[in-house]
């Protein structure tokens, strides 16, 4: 194994580690009512979940 | 060594092991069980941001610390003084620094044993690490696996020892934490949409509660004569010269022959040794504490110079499970509710301590080959102390076992005995520690959160018996968390198993020491160890290969992560909803009935996906000793 293909090998878990993440955001049901954050007790937009 | 009748013994279990073996187990438990509850009580202070109120004045001693990292990292943060409280983070966000956090991490060991040679720090002057170990380590030390396929003191200089895989055991421990109090955050809190702010997180865990326990625990390692030094290795006389014959060869590396057909040799005599020395104290004490388990020396926790007493054995063995119990205690602080926490402890108990017994009794009993011949070993009758081979006569058998079964069931990785030596079924119960999940205790933080994905299972597989939605701590469980959670309890059986499958089938799989069932048993250890983040070798099985370097690489990264990201997720996911009161169709998940439950659950999901397996390996190499 070469420096190279370790780092890109490296680099591609991650990638597919952050590619899990963006399919189990999208899994997540988006119908929660009235999210609030803590730190400001705002009502959080729809948008912004 | 006494020659003693079987017969003579009711029963052979109790007739093989000895009272101050017991003693020794129950005393380990008890000590344990006395610590959880004060330091649970401390993590939660820290989990929850209320460091002012940790003990012996840490607050204000290290607020300074962790305010000036904030400063200096550029932390988002609120509020000011005790009460400083970062930016809150949605789940997705929280993940992301995890990874980025770690993806730093990977690059920095990678570059550090790479470039080690030409580096400070490295007396004995040893070379680059080469790419496919580097990688292997690199992986290992950010997944908090610790998996080794070199030797400490001849592979890594002092400054790569230190500044990557010793800093890399603070900081993978961290990130554990750090998750399980994302997830914690989820449970508690109502309809929010943030669980807590990752940097915020890794700062306190590492500052407040591994950093302390970790100086107090180096130096008590240091008072039993751990050493902790910069010097280079030692050359010290030896008390009898030790002579023998040494081939000659040419320069093909081929034995020349005299004219009568026999080998040239020539008499040797040794008359000094290289002692290996160096910073090991201080990263003895986190690779235990945070449940990492990488040795600085190649024999690991069986090297006198890194485990010398049986006071440091103790010690050491403690701080194992120490963390991972204490966070149960945290846990039901932070939800509110104690008895949760209670609860899963006990749970975590009621797996241990009959698979630890066991442990004892098979390496007691000793080998049953060598017990059919009519030689007694079991230490309970006055024998030679079971099966002592690849022991250390230091700390005997239960010791042996116990370390074994604390390692194994958290996710620690350490040995103080060659695992590879143990009895077919003595070896089978560590071997199957880690397959249950590494939530038997498991790693700091990681043990705990992987435990509460089989909560969800348990709380979801109730909720169908008596058919009524499931629910834990007044939230609801939805298909989303069922989904989320059955992620975490597949990925490390499929990489498992899987592993284990391309490794018998390729020719590079085979460079075991053993041929049929113990050889199946060295590469399903190894599998097992990497794709559950334990990092426990086997020994026997030579892993620093191409083949090895990366497929156990690839199992220890997804293992880790591929947890890490569904658990955030539920963590998101149970931090908005609302919290449904409890009524009298509630399911209390802190009773005895679903603790035993949840020990159901974690049993046979380990039971169903492992048996066939051990049954090729431990289980048939037991049938043949038996049989002969």
């Amino acid at each position: 194994m070469f420096d190279l293909s370790a780092v890109v090998l490296f680099f591609t878990c991650l990638g597919l580690t952050f590619a899990l993440v963006r399919v189990c955001a999208w899994l997540q049901p988006q119908d929660t009512p009235s999210i609030k954050d803590p730190a400001s007790n705002a009502t959080i937009p729809e948008t912004y979940r | 060594m006494n020659v003693g009748d079987l017969t003579q013994h009711a029963s052979p279990v109790l007739a093989a092991i000895s009272g101050s073996g017991i003693l020794q187990l129950a005393l380990y438990i008890a000590v344990l069980i006395a610590l959880v509850k004060p330091l649970g009580w401390v993590m939660a202070r820290v989990l929850e941001g209320r460091t002012g109120e940790a003990p012996l004045g840490l607050g204000r001693l290290l607020g300074w610390v962790e305010h000036g990292t904030y400063r200096l990292c550029g932390i988002a943060t609120e509020g000011a003084g005790a009460g400083r409280r970062g930016v809150e983070m949605r789940w997705t966000t929280y993940a992301a620094g995890i990874l980025i956090f770690n993806a730093i991490g990977f690059v920095a060991v990678y570059a550090l044993q790479r470039l080690q040679g030409a580096l400070p720090g490295n007396p004995a002057a040893i070379a680059p690490v080469e790419p496919g170990s580097a990688f292997n380590t690199a992986v290992s030390f950010v997944t908090n696996t610790n998996w080794q396929g070199y030797g400490g003191e001849t592979t890594m200089s002092y400054l790569t020892q230190m500044l990557g895989l010793g800093v890399q055991n603070f900081l993978s421990a961290g990130t554990g934490i750090a998750v399980l109090a994302a997830l914690l955050r989820g449970l508690a809190r109502r309809s929010s949409a943030t669980i807590g702010n990752c940097w915020i997180d890794l700062t306190r865990v590492t500052l407040y509660i591994l950093l302390p326990l970790s100086m107090v625990l180096a130096v008590a390692l240091v008072s039993q004569g751990v050493v902790q030094t910069f010097r280079g290795p030692a050359k010290v006389a030896l008390m009898t010269p030790l002579s023998y014959a040494e081939p000659l060869k040419n320069a093909a590396g081929e034995t020349l022959k005299n004219s009568d057909g026999s080998d040239q040799s020539v008499a040797v005599t040794v008359r000094e040794q290289v002692i290996p020395l160096g910073p090991a104290a201080s990263q003895i004490a986190i690779k235990q504490l945070g449940t990492n388990g990488g040795g600085f020396f190649n024999t690991n926790s069986a090297h006198p110079l890194e485990n010398p007493t049986a006071l440091s054995n103790f010690l050491q063995v403690l701080a194992i499970l120490l963390i991972p119990a204490a966070l149960c205690w945290t846990f039901g602080e932070m939800v509110r509710d104690r008895r949760q926490g209670w609860a899963l402890l006990a749970a975590m108990l009621v797996i241990f301590t009959p698979l630890l017994a066991a442990t004892y009794v098979f390496e007691a009993r000793g080998n049953p080959a060598v017990v059919s011949l009519g030689v007694e070993t079991g230490e309970g009758r006055g024998g030679d102390g079971g099966n002592m081979e690849g022991k250390e006569a230091r700390f005997g058998v239960a010791n042996s076992a116990l370390w074994a079964a604390a390692t194994t069931a958290a996710s620690n990785g350490s040995v103080n005995a060659m695992h590879d030596s143990f009895t077919p079924l003595g070896g089978l119960i560590p071997m199957w520690l880690m397959q249950l999940g590494e939530v038997v205790f498991g790693g700091v933080g990681s043990g705990l959160y992987g435990m509460l994905m089989f909560v969800i299972v348990g709380v979801f597989v109730a909720g169908l018996m008596v058919g009524r939605a499931p629910e834990y701590l007044g939230k609801k469980i939805e298909p989303f968390e069922m989904k989320m959670a059955m992620v975490c309890v597949l990925v490390p059986c499929a990489l498992t198993l899987v592993g284990t499958a391309v490794a018998v089938l390729v020719p590079e799989g085979n460079t075991t020491s053993n041929p049929g069932p113990h050889a199946f048993s060295q590469i399903l250890y190894a599998f097992s160890s990497a794709g559950n983040n334990n990092g426990s070798a086997f020994a026997g099985l030579s892993a620093n290969t191409p083949f090895y370097n990366l497929s156990l690489g690839l199992a220890m990264w997804f293992s880790r992560f591929w947890i890490i990201v569904p658990v955030l997720a539920v963590a998101g996911s149970l931090a908005a909803k609302r919290v449904s009161p409890a009524t009298s169709g509630t399911l209390p998940t802190h009773t005895p009935v679903f603790v035993l439950m949840l020990v159901a659950v974690v049993v046979i999901v380990g039971a169903l996906t492992f048996v066939p397996a051990l049954a090729l390996g431990p289980v048939a190499e037991h049938l043949q000793l038996v049989a002969k």
